[in-house]
């Protein structure tokens, strides 16, 4: 057993404990009634899948995703019972689980999500005591969908703070992307949770269980497609840093290539899809060594060349071909608009990755800035190379 | 002939069912055979394909909760009205096919209608009629299974007077876990008639938008495991260039080891995997230089040294990609024998997955039916017997009699195919 995991599983029985410390106290004070044991088990227990089927998101880390359990908590059990669901499911997980995943962190996790129950709890309670009775399902389920977007929002926009970052990416950028891939998964589980409202009074537990299993199986389906596309762009990665291996070098070029053309790119104010495919064209822009034993020598042109014609007999990786063809400058049928400046991007960090190596310091990457300046003042490449380096955020990031 | 007499009776059946109840003086509800009609149309015209197999569709909970909210006849008309699908008409289906098809929703959705009145339950839109947790969930259990056996039962008679196969088999083959599907889809069914009786039609949207993102994240992980397949593909074909003896191995081998997987009855996401493991299993090979893997004479022990490391340089470039981590332990363990004296860790036969003992013995048969710089290829008949010599020591003896089974059919399969062509 690892360390990490015997802390983990200390912090989910210290949860543990004060979950059931705290229902003895609330129960005790009067303060919330007591919870309908069907439902509160089912809750628990819906956390407790949550936390089987973590999102493991692009930029790296993973995201435990419960809005649904939690939307539907509120509208099934008094908030203080819905919290303490909370804090007993992500403690049971916790300490039955075998993931690494450090005390400090975990502890912040839980914050982040109990900090947007309360939330959307008090959203939600002052919503319900301003509809009149007798107001029709749609007006009665208000409260809940907004207390649901409450907790969607706040999760969304802490964890988009809190988490790591890619390199140059601002917080907004950050929360903007993350909604984008994930709204979709949090606009179906608050659904399936107003659902749970409506069905509750007349299918009972029966309802409730098919709808929590139902919301579940959403996330699991989510989460395989997040880690197909993420594998991919392992797997890619991984390829193309098959030519290193081939001639006895070290793995590693490839990579850092991506990285930094990233992070020029970026701060010459791309976005999205042109950053995936800056980002696929740095790590495979020594493909053409693939396969060609003994061509580590040679000119960067010809590399290119050869692995511009690679990339046309892979259906998805054939548009970029041309960002690989032109890292000689000169345009070549088939390119679109923002290739030439692709490639451009790419082959100025692959110069500079080149004159690095493995190992970063700042006076060679200063000495490399120097030897590869030109006369230009509007090259804006060079400037935002430059800015990247000046930036410092490059030594953590070398590796 | 057989299957139309049978089909035709289906038709005949249904049609009488559905003649009888249109006749009767029972009203209907036309607002909710519409919506729930045009819905089901519409949940069987997005139908999509999930990863390993199989297609989800709304169809199913809908006409079971038509059946619930407006009895058998409101189920009947609502299955009739998805029975076909633009899909249908894109795939050409005879006339024939269709009515069966059509007839068999229909009753199935009938017979369910009636199991449920018959035990009591009185349709869910009727003023008084109770809800599903205070005394109608006993018949709307009930009315689920029935429908649910009905509709497989019909479509089994059919499959088997079509295939020859008996009734049992093609039950246990084809329907053993469809049913708990469909069972889980009523249950499905049970919280859209719920939804329905308690807050009207619109509060279907809160279930359909969940059925959209799904459809819409499976879509695009089939796209994307399309492509990433394709990637590998092509990349592993530009890395095999390399040495002009081993061309096209890889795809060789993963089209070996998923004939040999199938021939073992695997499950499907086993046999993906099992083609992921082969497509990658020579990867690591890529550190050893050309000169030593196309050498014609015998290899020196720092050579055979290389060589004996590619699993685990294999393992080194593929560890910690999430999609892979299944398949790494058969690279890995791709070269270990039946006996024990494999490489890289000679591990015992118990100890090997069963993954890498399919692919041992598709990449020893690739290897021997392939030109090598030191000799021609073997012919199949001298690698199948050559395989037979060392199953049981070199190779697993069951993946080995497996392979020897599905490798003889497919022969026999393509040269009745080639013949039919001459013919």
């Amino acid at each position: 057993m690892t360390p990490w995991v015997g802390t983990n599983r200390l912090a989910g029985l210290s949860t543990l404990a004060v979950g059931l410390l705290g229902m003895a106290v609330v129960d005790y004070l009067g303060v919330a009634g007591p919870a309908d044991p069907v439902y509160f088990v089912a809750l628990v227990l819906a956390y407790v899948a949550v936390e089987a089927i973590p999102l493991q998101l692009p930029r790296g880390d993973v995201l435990y995703f419960g809005v649904g359990v939690a939307t539907a908590s509120l509208l099934i059990v008094h908030p203080a019972n819905a919290v303490f669901a909370m804090i007993l499911g992500l403690g049971l997980a916790a300490t039955s689980s075998g993931s690494p995943v450090p005390a400090r962190l975990w502890g912040k996790d839980l914050g982040r999500r109990l900090v947007a129950l309360l939330l959307a709890a008090t959203v939600h309670s002052q919503l319900v005591d301003s509809i009149a009775p007798g107001s029709s399902q749609l007006s009665a389920l208000t409260p809940a969908l907004l207390g649901g977007v409450t907790y969607a929002v706040l999760d969304l926009t802490w964890f988009s703070l809190s988490g790591s970052r890619a390199l140059g990416e601002t917080r907004l950028q950050s929360a903007f992307a993350l909604f984008r891939m994930l709204g979709g998964l949090y606009l179906g589980q608050i659904s399936v949770a107003l659902a749970v409202a409506i069905v509750r009074p007349g299918l009972g537990s029966l309802g409730v269980v098919v709808l929590l299993t139902l919301m579940l199986l959403m996330q699991h389906s989510f989460g395989l497609l997040l880690k197909v596309r993420l594998s991919y762009t392992m797997t890619v990665t991984a390829l193309a840093q098959l030519p290193e291996l081939q001639d006895g070098g070290s793995r590693g070029h490839a990579d850092r290539v991506a990285m930094l053309a990233v992070a020029v790119a970026r701060r010459m104010g791309m976005r999205g899809s042109a950053l995936e495919r800056i980002s696929l064209a740095a790590l495979l822009h020594d493909i053409g060594n693939l396969g060609v034993e003994g061509s580590v020598g040679d000119d960067a042109s010809s590399v290119a060349l050869r692995g511009a014609r690679l990339l046309e007999s892979v259906s998805i990786l054939a548009d970029l071909a041309p960002v690989l063809a032109m890292q000689d400058g000169e345009a070549v049928r088939g390119a679109k608009e923002g290739d030439v400046l692709a490639a451009n991007i790419v082959a100025r960090c692959s110069a500079f990755a080149d004159r690095l190596g493995a190992e970063y310091s700042e006076s060679r990457a200063r000495d490399a800035l120097v030897a590869m300046s030109c006369d230009d003042p509007d090259d804006l490449v060079a400037a935002a190379l430059d800015a990247v380096v000046e930036s410092g955020a490059l030594p953590g990031a070398w590796r | 002939m057989k299957v139309r007499l049978y089909s035709a009776s289906v038709i005949a059946v249904a049609a009488m069912a559905i003649t009888a109840i249109l006749g009767s003086s029972q009203p209907l509800d036309l607002a909710l055979i519409a919506v729930l009609g045009a819905l089901s149309f519409l949940a069987e015209w997005l139908a999509f394909s999930i990863p390993y197999g199989g297609t989800v569709s709304l169809a199913f909970p809908m006409h079971f909760a038509a059946v619930l909210l407006g009895g058998p006849t409101a189920g009947m008309l609502v299955a009739l009205m998805s029975s076909v699908s633009p899909q249908d008409i894109r795939a050409r289906k005879g006339p024939l096919r269709l009515a069966f098809n059509a007839a068999q929703l229909s009753l199935a959705a009938a017979l369910s209608g009636l199991v449920f009145v018959g035990l009591g339950g009185r349709p869910l839109l009727e003023s008084g009629a109770g809800s599903l947790s205070s005394g109608l969930l006993g018949p709307a259990l009930a009315a689920a299974a029935v429908q649910a056996f009905v509709n497989m039962s019909l479509v089994a008679v059919a499959m088997s007077l079509a295939s020859g196969a008996s009734l049992r088999e093609v039950w246990t083959r084809s329907f053993s876990s469809y049913l708990i599907s469909l069972l889980a889809m009523a249950l499905l069914g049970l919280v859209f008639a719920q939804l329905v009786a308690t807050a009207g039609y619109w509060s279907l949207v809160l279930l359909l938008v969940p059925f959209f993102v799904a459809r819409q994240t499976f879509r695009v992980y089939e796209q994307q495991s399309e492509a990433y397949l394709a990637t590998v593909k092509s990349l592993i074909e530009a890395l095999e260039a390399k040495d002009p003896y081993t061309r096209g191995h890889s795809e060789r081998v993963a089209e070996y080891a998923v004939g040999l997987a199938r021939e073992l009855a695997l499950q499907e996401s086993e046999i993906r995997r099992i083609e992921w493991a082969a497509l990658l299993h020579d990867i690591g090979k890529i550190a050893i230089s050309s000169q030593t893997l196309t050498k014609p004479s015998a290899l020196t022990d720092a050579e055979f040294e290389r060589i004996r490391e590619h699993p685990l340089t294999a393992v080194h470039i593929l560890q910690g990609i999430g999609f892979l981590a299944d398949i790494i332990p058969m690279i890995s363990a791709h070269h270990e024998r039946a006996d024990g004296t494999g490489y890289p860790y000679g591990l015992p036969s118990a100890s090997v997955p069963a993954g890498a003992k399919i692919l041992a013995v598709a990449d020893a048969f690739d290897a021997m039916t392939s030109t090598r710089a030191y000799r021609p290829p073997m012919s199949y008949t001298a690698a199948i017997a050559e395989l037979r010599s060392v199953s049981g020591a070199q190779l697993d003896a069951d993946c080995v009699d497996a392979f020897v089974a599905w490798f003889e059919a497919s022969v026999r399969a393509d040269s009745v195919e080639t013949s039919g062509d001459a013919a």
